[in-house]
């Protein structure tokens, strides 16, 4: 028992350790990126980057070169910090995180596939459901909360950041003079996301470890829940994780036999969509320009409202379309294939075009 | 044992005779007519049209009861074993049914019989889809609809729909088999026992979509589904049995585990 007792304070120590690092890496690895923001304005406008529709491009495509969402959401904030990006660009890039997200829980979906050696892409499935599920929520809640943002929505959460500039000063003042002194800008950008993706990891170690239960925690795979319950477990989850990917993932334990019934992926995953922005709420609240929280919080809301309306008023309805459209693009390796191209093709287009 | 019919004083209390007289033999006891005492007052002449509309099937019993409808359906059920209910639904709108609750799955909820709600019966029913869990219903699914078979010009085919997908784990987690495999060779063994295994349709989709689209595509005029085999009265839980008998523009047949 002594033991035990033992082995669960030292696993509570190091939690708390992890989450420890994890804000000192975090945080530093913000200050970095804003540092080095300005080494990176010029690829971004070189590239085209411009208005809503070039950061959501943008964000999307970060999101699939760093294989997840929340440090690219991060990194939209820093460049808003430093004057990169204005805030029509910033809820783009936010929201093509999310998408791009989206894509390589598809990606990976369309690998498992393969090597299952599968005819028809099942693990596909819940890529597009996801993919599809974000999209219908977070553009029009960009627009929304771009709208919202304009008309001066939420003003009561500015944050001048002045106390936390202290803090950073006294903590990383020395390192952060040095490295602006002896490093170009653009590899103060790269050394930030390189810390902001340690800093993911080190929450992540932090955060309790769902998929290592012994039992499922639902059998997803056998019962169909009622939409708002698997809203509120999508929701409930990924505060706990942080990332939608890492959320579906934990749909295993949810399952237990690696298998989820249709009907409970969507509204899990529009749950997930609204909770997996609580560290960049964070980082909003963290990146030290006066808007930043609030353009987050404005977002939440938008698509916590958008989210409502299919999970409460015609879920039946949402489900038979998304599903159709899921079915369709995973009903073959060649649809699929299309489907992915045409998705890997859009951020490009939209980086290219707007 | 006995058949309980309700007695509907609206036009779709027609539903209800139409489907008790089609009644094939398996399923067939005495029938006895259930009306409530606001409906008998309000329509001496209700039982006497009921009786003539049955012929030659000769009711054994009428029972009066007070109404509503559901709660003297569901107290009949409880006081005596009946073999089948046959009710048709009340008819009520979204609004209706959001504030009254729905009448037929009040009855389904409540009764430990087998339920069939009536609705648009043809002539002769002639085409009937059983929908093959491969769970705990199963066997009581596949007996209901052979049941039918007895009548002679009655087909009975059955669908099987695999809701699960597999979850993009990458190749550590990947489990091995397909989704919804165990299910399936519940449904085919089943099949198998009674010689049918060529008579079932498998779809991948959302269940009550899929089996809905499956009845109306095959233009099936009853449907035989389990009731409340996956432990849907749980917080947070779906019923698709409900969900199939409202959604169902057909007959619906619902029998118990």
């Amino acid at each position: 028992m002594a033991a035990l007792a033992r082995s669960r304070a030292a696993r509570v120590a190091l939690r708390a350790l992890a989450a420890a690092a994890g804000l000192l890496l975090f945080v530093l690895a913000l200050e970095l990126l804003k540092r080095g923001a300005g080494g990176v304005g010029p690829l971004l406008r070189a590239a085209g980057v411009s208005g809503l529709a070039g950061g959501l491009g943008a964000g999307w495509i970060g999101a699939c070169l760093l294989l997840s969402g929340s440090p690219v959401a991060a990194v939209a904030l820093t460049l808003l910090a430093s004057g990169t990006l204005t805030p029509a660009e910033t809820f783009g890039m936010i929201s093509g995180s999310r998408l791009g997200a989206s894509f390589v829980v598809l990606v990976v979906g369309v690998l498992e596939d393969l090597r299952a050696g599968r005819r028809e892409a099942r693990s596909a499935y819940i890529g597009v459901t996801a993919l599809v599920a974000t999209a219908v929520t977070y553009l029009p809640a960009m627009g929304v909360s771009w709208l919202a943002f304009e008309r001066g929505a939420l003003a009561g959460l500015r944050l001048e950041g002045r106390d936390l500039e202290g803090i950073v000063e006294r903590l990383y003042g020395p390192l952060l003079h040095a490295a602006s002194a002896t490093l170009p800008r653009a590899a103060l950008f790269a050394a930030g996301v390189v810390l902001l993706l340690l800093a993911f990891r080190a929450f992540d170690r932090a955060l309790p470890d769902l998929a290592a239960g012994h039992g499922p925690l639902l059998p997803a795979d056998h019962v169909a829940y009622r939409p708002w319950f698997m809203f509120g477990v999508g929701l409930a989850t990924t505060v706990l994780t942080l990332s939608v990917s890492v959320s579906i993932s934990l749909l295993v334990p949810l399952a237990a036999r690696g298998f989820v019934r249709r009907e409970n992926v969507w509204p899990y995953i529009l749950g997930a969509n609204v909770t997996t922005l609580v560290d960049t709420l964070f980082a909003g609240a963290l990146v030290g320009h006066p808007d930043s929280a609030r353009m987050v919080a404005l977002l939440m809301g938008s698509v916590a409202a958008l989210s409502l309306p299919p999970v409460f008023l015609f879920p039946d309805a949402f489900s038979r379309r998304l599903d159709r459209v899921a079915s369709m693009a995973t009903g073959s390796a060649r649809a699929v294939a299309v489907f992915v191209a045409l998705l890997f093709a859009i951020p490009l287009a939209l980086v290219a075009l707007f | 044992m006995d058949v309980l019919v309700y007695l509907d004083p609206s036009p779709r209390g027609e539903w209800a005779l139409a489907m008790a007289a089609q009644l094939p033999a398996p399923l067939t006891g005495a029938v006895r007519l259930l009306v409530t005492e606001e409906d008998a007052a309000a329509d001496p002449s209700l039982v006497d049209r009921a009786r003539a509309r049955l012929a030659p099937v000769v009711p054994s019993d009428v029972l009066l009861r007070p109404g509503p409808a559901e709660r003297a359906v569901i107290a009949e059920a409880r006081e005596h074993r009946y073999s089948l209910l046959v009710v048709p639904p009340a008819g009520r709108g979204a609004v209706a049914r959001m504030l009254k609750g729905s009448r037929v799955a009040t009855v389904v909820r409540s009764a430990r019989a087998p339920v069939l709600v009536a609705r648009r019966p043809p002539e002769r029913v002639e085409r009937v889809l059983g929908a093959l869990s491969g769970r705990d219903t199963t066997t009581a699914v596949l007996e209901a609809a052979l049941a039918w078979e007895s009548r002679g010009d009655t087909r009975a085919s059955f669908v099987h729909v695999r809701p699960e997908v597999p979850l993009p784990l990458g190749a550590e987690g990947a489990p091995a088999g397909d989704p919804g495999a165990v299910d399936l060779e519940a449904a085919r063994a089943a099949l198998a026992a009674r010689g049918r295994d060529a008579d079932l349709l498998l779809r991948d989709g959302l269940v009550v979509e899929e089996t809905l689209d499956a009845f109306e595509a095959g233009a099936f005029h009853l449907l035989v589904i389990g009731a409340h085999a996956e432990g849907s009265a749980r917080f947070g839980r779906e019923d698709v049995t409900e969900r199939l008998l409202l959604g169902c523009p057909g007959s619906t047949l619902i029998v118990p585990r």
